[in-house]
């Protein structure tokens, strides 16, 4: 019934008779924050297998789009969908509702204080609790230990952190902290990753190594939403652009060639550039 | 040593401190991993409104004390989840609201804050046969909650709103997190007693995140520093007749103390390893992404930068310098 005759996206035409329903479908959403509203008749669809970038300036609605379609902050007006089925907002519970969270792996901007007296593989562990079927009564899923265990091991693997598992989170760069965030996310096995801002105050070489991970991850079927404000280390990832602008959609398409031209004078490039500077390292002199 | 286990009452003492030793620590390194480490000092004022209940009343103080604390608990959480900015106000109106109704329904049944002091502070004789079988129940399923469901608490402690995303019953973690913590609370009340309670819930684990490294090593530490301390401290209190609660908080703050070179030695050491080089170093020469035509060069549009003898362009945070047919990342 949910998945009833849909196509899964104009664009890609219909592959086959069985049409897979877009993983997300946001219609005319509108999100309110402290009564301010933040995001108005926003649309948008996240295909199967389509990485899908999502841009604007700081304070367009990015960070709350993702965190009104994860779930983490109620919206006012509209619907979303989540791989075909209604999402559950908070307190509420409906059978034919998305219940299936551990398919979107969530990559935050920012690392929660509270993990820095954890160990990396602890932090990473948490994203293969995803894989518990019973969750509440958790007693029986000490069975499932040795499969968290190989997840992990092959997360971490993936991001290049395996030598660091042992290591306290609060030990580790700025760069391998984000791809720990990665790791845990990737560590659920997800079909579809979330990400915000992951190369925000990530070195160059270290944007080439969370590039090629999610490279990966695209090349194994998985679709990427991930909030970018430059697009240029993933762009060859990235098959279409969303840009938001003062909480609207003002574009829906191919990734804009010169994104300065596209957002004109809105781009803030000399704050920013400072602000990406006093991140870096002694690489940068030379 | 022997004729301490002849006594009946120590031998009391003894089971109902060993049990205190070892819930307090385990659900403190959740409290600790909140940031909520006088969570445990608030919900002590708030067993005492239960103490004083039971003295005006005249019933056994321990089943109220653990009823007052968990009523607390599940009102501070609820606060907690609904309220934002009047949380702070009103966890200080239910932790003094409770201490003064306390005392006041103390001096009621004429027994005087100092009928409270050994709920206060703890006491060697005052454990039951009946408060034993309670303390007994109780621990027991703070410690199975406890460890059993700890990789799920965990995940709600460390990161709340990755645990929303994974679909984790985050609020119903959290409140079994502060109702645990609230029968802790009360049924140390008879060894360490409630205003020094939290302590053991907070300095053994501080202690262990000095010694182990990560979570689930620091719980376990937690809980091996709080058995010994209890029991050391319920065995000098004893011999040297010292009031238990404070040797016991005492003895904890000593280990803590001694923690602090071993983990500033480790933490050396370790610093020293870490500083090793990342695996993919970035080459000297990092070729920009190509520019379509642009050329960066005074005039080009974007803002130049003094960088030794020469000038970067900041492109998108970047800086890059014309070399040859193409830019180069500085």
């Amino acid at each position: 019934m949910l998945l009833s005759g849909r196509t899964a996206d104009p664009a890609a035409g219909e592959t086959d008779g069985d049409s897979t329903p877009d993983l997300v479908e946001i219609q005319d959403l509108g999100v309110s924050l402290d009564g301010l509203p933040v995001l108005r008749q926003v649309w948008l669809t996240v295909p199967a297998g389509q990485a899908v970038a999502l841009l604007g300036n700081n304070g367009s609605g990015k960070t709350t789009l993702v965190r009104a379609l994860l779930g983490l902050t109620p919206h006012q007006a509209g619907a979303i969908r989540l791989f075909g089925a209604p999402a559950v907002r908070s307190g509420m519970s409906r059978r034919d509702g998305f219940h299936s969270w551990w398919r979107i792996g969530y990559v935050p901007q920012q690392v929660a204080i509270s993990l820095h007296a954890t160990t990396l593989a602890e932090v990473v562990r948490t994203g293969a609790l995803a894989h518990r079927h019973d969750a509440v009564w958790g007693v029986t899923s000490w069975l499932h230990r040795r499969h968290a265990r190989q997840v992990v091991a092959q997360a971490l693997d993936q991001v290049g952190l395996t030598a660091q598992a042992k290591e306290l989170f609060i030990h580790l760069s700025g760069g391998q902290q984000r791809r720990a965030l990665i790791a845990r996310a990737l560590a659920q096995q997800p079909d579809l990753l979330v990400l915000d801002e992951p190369l925000a105050g990530v070195d160059l070489a270290h944007q080439g190594l969370i590039r090629d991970v999610l490279a990966g991850f695209r090349e194994r079927g998985g679709a990427i939403l991930v909030v970018l404000h430059e697009t240029e280390a993933l762009a060859p990832l990235i098959d279409r652009a969303v840009v938001l602008r003062d909480g609207r959609v003002v574009h829906d398409g191919p990734l804009p060639t010169d994104p300065e031209t596209h957002w004109g004078h809105e781009l803030e490039a000399p704050p920013r550039a400072a602000g990406l500077m006093t991140g870096l390292g002694p690489h940068w002199e030379r | 040593m022997i004729e301490l286990l002849n006594l009946a009452f120590m031998r009391r003492a003894l089971v109902a401190a060993a049990l205190a030793g070892l819930t307090a620590p385990a659900i403190g390194t959740y409290i600790v991993q909140r940031r909520l480490s006088l969570l445990g000092d608030g919900l002590g004022h708030v067993a005492i409104a239960g103490v004083g209940l039971a003295l005006a009343t005249g019933s056994a103080p321990l089943p109220w004390a653990v009823g007052a604390c968990v009523g607390g608990a599940a009102l501070i959480e609820l606060l907690r989840q609904r309220g934002r900015a009047s949380g702070d106000i009103g966890l200080a109106i239910l932790f003094y609201g409770g201490l003064a109704a306390g005392v006041l329904l103390a001096s009621l049944a004429g027994q005087g804050a100092g009928g409270l002091q050994s709920y206060l502070f703890g006491s060697l004789v005052t454990v039951s046969p009946g408060d034993l079988k309670l303390v007994v129940a109780l621990a027991a399923v703070v410690l199975v909650v406890a460890l059993g469901w700890s990789a799920p608490l965990f995940a709600v402690c460390a990161d709340e709103d990755y645990a929303k995303t994974l679909g984790l019953p985050v609020k119903l973690y959290n409140f079994v997190i502060v109702v645990l913590a609230a029968v802790t609370v009360a049924t140390a009340m008879r060894t360490v007693g409630l205003l020094l309670v939290s302590a053991l819930m907070v300095v053994p684990v501080a202690a262990a995140q000095n010694l182990c490294r990560g979570f689930f090593a620091s719980l376990a530490g937690a809980m091996g520093l709080g058995l010994v301390v209890s029991l050391g401290g319920v065995v000098t209190s004893y011999y040297a007749d010292l009031a238990p609660g404070a040797t016991i908080v005492l003895l904890a703050i000593a280990v803590f103390v001694l923690s602090w070179p071993v983990s500033a030695w480790t933490h050396r050491r370790r610093h020293r390893r870490l500083d090793d080089p990342d695996p993919r170093p970035i080459p000297h020469h990092w070729a920009a992404e190509s520019h379509q035509d642009h050329v960066h060069g005074p005039g080009c549009g974007h803002p130049a930068v003094e960088h030794g003898d020469h000038l970067d362009y900041l492109h998108f945070g970047h800086r890059h310098v014309p070399h040859g047919d193409h830019h180069d990342e500085h």
